[in-house]
């Protein structure tokens, strides 16, 4: 049986959308779109952002840059690199920003979590990257900028800097699903009384290698897309960002903000029937809904029209058309729904932020949008699909969001007849974000590592006490400089699990990944899970993704996209692992794969533990996992020359504490706030603050696991603020190297091990990031 | 004709990253049966890609895919029907 949700005290907040800001094929801002979805016009165009002359299909939905860029508080040299991505960033985040009527000198508070949805982030900038390297080895200049470029958290810092925003930046890449699951996750930080405002939203840029890889799955239609039509033959990919200003009801009336709408219900679970296809009678589509009513406290009948995930290809269509009928039952012939999809194609992690602002623009002018290009309509609908342009007095919608390996997540929003009229105060309320006061700190009851001591918690500790840094492989490729790489050594007994079918085609991140979560559950608990007597969630982090395949995939679309392969490109998705993961549980609960450097595993802690405060889930699984590849690993020399990359895993079980007296178990006492680089946070600054918030109680006799030895600047910045320490310190860098997101995931696994044999009972986890943001956690026995 | 088997089985091993050898692959196995080699839908694709990459048939239709892909012989006999 599962447990009882965590008792939380706090009272539910009212979360209101006072800025919405939107850009797509069909155009730039709210009045364009609007126009565009209420006449059900369609915005598809011939690609010309890459050559697609080889490719089956050629259109998509395309933005046209034909508005000079908004205002902003970027520098001229970050305007000078503006990657398409961040471009549509920009646009979206000024129009919301525009509308909340949030002011300036409010926004550099650092307290404004800022939460995006990405599937390929600036991948376009990742293509110049590799195409350099290919066509002259041996050159560096100006590669560094690019490697940074292509990170994700890099379009969000570009967004941040723009609107002159600071605060803790969280990036879910849960593929087709991330915009909804970024939405949704800021949604529950205000509800729950974690922020009182929140930055939200998702994005995705037309890139030649995903559109080779949907390509190469037959994915895209070679007609028109035509969602829910009997002859359906796939999807048209687009691009564009949707950004919302989300904050507390009551503060919005307060001040006398116009609100837009209110977000009433967020639900998320995780197919497990494939990696990329949705199980054929839509259980996890349904389930997705039911929890988003079920928080909503919404009746399907109450809800009038759903903005449906339809893409448009055979598959996903039936199984939500199967979901919908499921869910709304007798109701469903009153039910309208439609996909914009059709219009301006499907913008993947982009797409369920833009699908909301859709919402909004519905309900705020009083119309469905339809979707124009059904032929023949297919039998699975029994609901109204709206084929032509209708008026509607829209109150409660609701929109679906399900991406590759099984992502799920459903939005549900209220209108809000609110339009300042009630306005008391023109003072906003103090911004209170409180990550580092974890409610209830819950327990990590589990670890596991794979490094390249091996493949267990016990061959990094081992090696860590050692203190000797482990033997370097050095490796050339053509006229490149020669790299040092510590690879996990070869595994010899293959376990059980890598034999499963599901795990045939995964690449190395995913195998380290599962490992090493197998060691933190343990044998027994494994089977608990999997048989249901526990609620799992997964959170997976990781900087580098699946980059073997990535960069396999990517050769393959250059030599001749028609032969790239369609085995490879759904690993190279950057939550693949954690799908897998879920798979190896049995789990459908939430699951989120958080992009970024080595602060995420203990972002990803962190919210483990709201998690379990919030009874979403009984336990959650926290794992970040790497691999080596020339690819990145060239890529980490650019930014400090001594720098050894490594690759493996790290994972942690979370639990409330259940009154075990025998288990093995470290409290999660908090979680630092998290300072993010950029808009005047140096990572000096940032890792000095991260000391400044820990008590001295919690420093006297701690033992500081620190993150010293990557040779690059985030070192500098960590032997400045902790050169007064005089206590014990342990670090796992120097011995292993730099293993990116998985590196503050061993050092969390060796303080936890270092806090169970003594003499220390607290253990200080700094996390100071290479490129993204600094963190630390405080741990206990 | 036992050459070309053989070179299908090594694509296939290579392609699909197979755990068996070419050798384990019998010529009757059915290709997308639980009971032969439980390729899926994704499979079939690379399939599809590797046979047009490596043996030049290009199968044009989920029809001719039905047909040509049920096992190693099947596959050889459409190969060997297209070079002739």
């Amino acid at each position: 049986m599962p447990h009882p949700p965590a008792r939380n005290q706090v009272v539910p907040h009212r979360v209101a959308i006072t800025g919405a800001g939107i850009i797509t094929s069909m155009g730039i801002g709210w009045a364009e779109n609007a126009a565009g979805f209420r006449a059900g016009r369609m915005a598809l165009r011939d690609i010309t952002v890459f050559d697609s002359s080889k490719q089956r299909v050629h259109r998509g939905g395309e933005v046209v840059f034909d508005k000079p860029l908004p205002p902003n508080h970027l520098t001229a040299r970050q305007l000078t690199r503006l990657d398409r991505a961040s471009k549509l960033l920009v646009y979206a985040g000024h129009e919301a920003l525009q509308q909340s009527g949030w002011k300036a000198d409010e926004l550099a508070s650092g307290n404004i979590p800022i939460c995006l949805g990405t599937s390929a982030g600036a991948m376009a900038v990742g293509e110049t990257y590799y195409q350099s390297k290919i066509t002259t080895p041996g050159r560096t200049k100006g590669l560094a900028e690019k490697v940074m470029l292509y990170q994700p958290h890099t379009q969000a810092q570009f967004l941040m800097d723009a609107l002159g925003v600071q605060g803790p930046l969280t990036i879910i890449t849960n593929a087709c699903a991330s915009g909804a699951n970024a939405i949704g996750h800021a949604f529950r930080l205000i509800k729950t009384g974690r922020a009182t405002r929140a930055i939200a939203g998702g994005y995705d840029a037309l890139a030649e290698m995903v559109f080779a890889g949907f390509d190469s799955l037959q994915a895209l239609s070679t007609t028109t897309p035509r969602p829910f039509d009997a002859n359906r033959d796939g999807l048209a990919l687009g691009e564009g960002a949707g950004v919302l200003m989300l904050e507390r009801y009551e503060d919005a009336v307060a001040r006398g903000a116009d609100i837009l709408a209110e977000v009433v219900g967020y639900g998320a679970s995780t197919d497990l029937h494939h990696l990329t296809q949705p199980h054929p009678q839509g259980d996890a589509a349904l389930l997705s809904m039911n929890r988003a009513c079920e928080e909503a406290q919404v009746s399907p009948t109450e809800i009038q029209y759903i903005n449906s995930h339809g893409t448009g290809t055979p598959l996903n269509d039936v199984a939500e058309g199967m979901a919908i009928q499921r869910w709304a039952r007798a109701h469903v012939s009153q039910l309208m729904v439609s996909s914009t999809k059709a219009n301006i194609g499907h913008l993947l992690g982009g797409a369920g932020a833009v699908e909301t602002v859709i919402c909004l623009l519905a309900m705020r002018d009083g119309f469905v949008p339809p979707t124009p290009t059904i032929e023949t309509l297919d039998s699975i609908c029994t609901f109204d699909l709206v084929r032509e342009s209708r008026e509607a007095k829209l109150d409660c919608v609701l929109t679906n969001s399900f991406g590759f390996g099984g992502a799920n997540a459903t939005l549900i929003l209220k209108a809000s007849r609110h339009r300042g009229i009630e306005a008391s105060s023109s003072e906003i309320a103090a911004d209170s974000f409180h990550p580092s006061s974890l409610r209830l700190p819950p327990f990590i009851t589990g670890w596991g590592a794979v490094s390249p001591a091996g493949w267990s918690a016990g061959a990094l500790i081992e090696a860590v006490q050692g203190k000797s840094p482990l033997p370097c492989k050095t490796e050339q490729r053509e006229d490149a400089p020669a790299r040092r790489i510590r690879p996990v050594p070869q595994l010899t007994d293959i376990p059980a699990w890598m034999k499963q079918p599901r795990f045939r085609r995964t690449t190395a991140v995913a195998r380290h990944a599962v490992h090493a979560a197998v060691e933190a559950l343990g044998v027994e608990r494994l089977a608990l899970v999997q048989s249901g007597a526990l609620r799992v969630g997964v959170i997976f982090c990781s900087m580098n993704g699946c980059v073997q395949f990535s960069r396999r995939f990517f050769a393959e679309v250059r030599e001749n996209p028609m032969f790239a392969s369609p085995i490879l490109f759904p690993e190279t998705v950057y939550n693949a692992p954690s799908s897998h993961l879920a798979a190896l549980l049995g789990s459908s609960e939430i699951n989120y794969t958080l992009v970024g450097d080595s602060a995420q595993f203990i972002r990803g802690m962190e919210l483990a533990a709201q998690w379990l405060e919030d009874g979403l889930v009984d336990g959650c699984l926290v794992v970040a996992a790497e691999e080596l590849d020339w690819v990145s690993d060239e890529a980490l020399m650019l930014f400090g020359k001594t720098t050894v990359a490594a690759e493996g895993a790290a994972a942690v079980f979370i639990e409330r504490d259940l009154g075990g007296g025998n288990l093995r178990k470290v409290r999660l006492e908090r979680v630092t706030q998290a300072w993010t680089y950029g808009n005047g946070m140096p990572r000096e600054k940032a890792a000095l603050l991260i000391k400044d918030e820990l008590k001295s109680d919690e420093m006297k006799g701690a033992l500081l696991c620190d993150g010293l030895g990557s040779g690059s600047r985030a070192d500098r910045a960590e032997v400045q603020a902790w050169r007064d320490w005089e206590g014990p310190r342990v670090s796992v860098r120097e011995v292993v190297g730099e293993g990116f997101s998985a590196t503050s995931g061993w050092q969390t696994v060796v303080a936890c091990e270092a806090l169970q044999t003594g003499p220390c009972d607290t253990a200080i986890i700094n996390a100071v990031g290479l490129s993204e943001q600094a963190v630390g956690a405080v741990l206990k026995v | 004709m036992s050459e070309l088997k053989q070179q299908i089985k090594q694509a296939m091993v290579e392609e699909l990253m197979l755990p068996q050898t070419a050798d384990e692959i019998s010529d009757e196995a059915p290709i997308f049966s639980p009971q032969g080699l439980a390729l899926d839908s994704v499979d079939a694709l690379q399939l599809v890609v590797a046979i047009e990459k490596r043996f030049g048939l290009k199968i044009a239709n989920a029809e001719a895919a039905r047909t040509a892909m049920q096992n190693v012989n099947s596959i050889a006999a459409a190969i060997e029907a297209n070079r002739s």
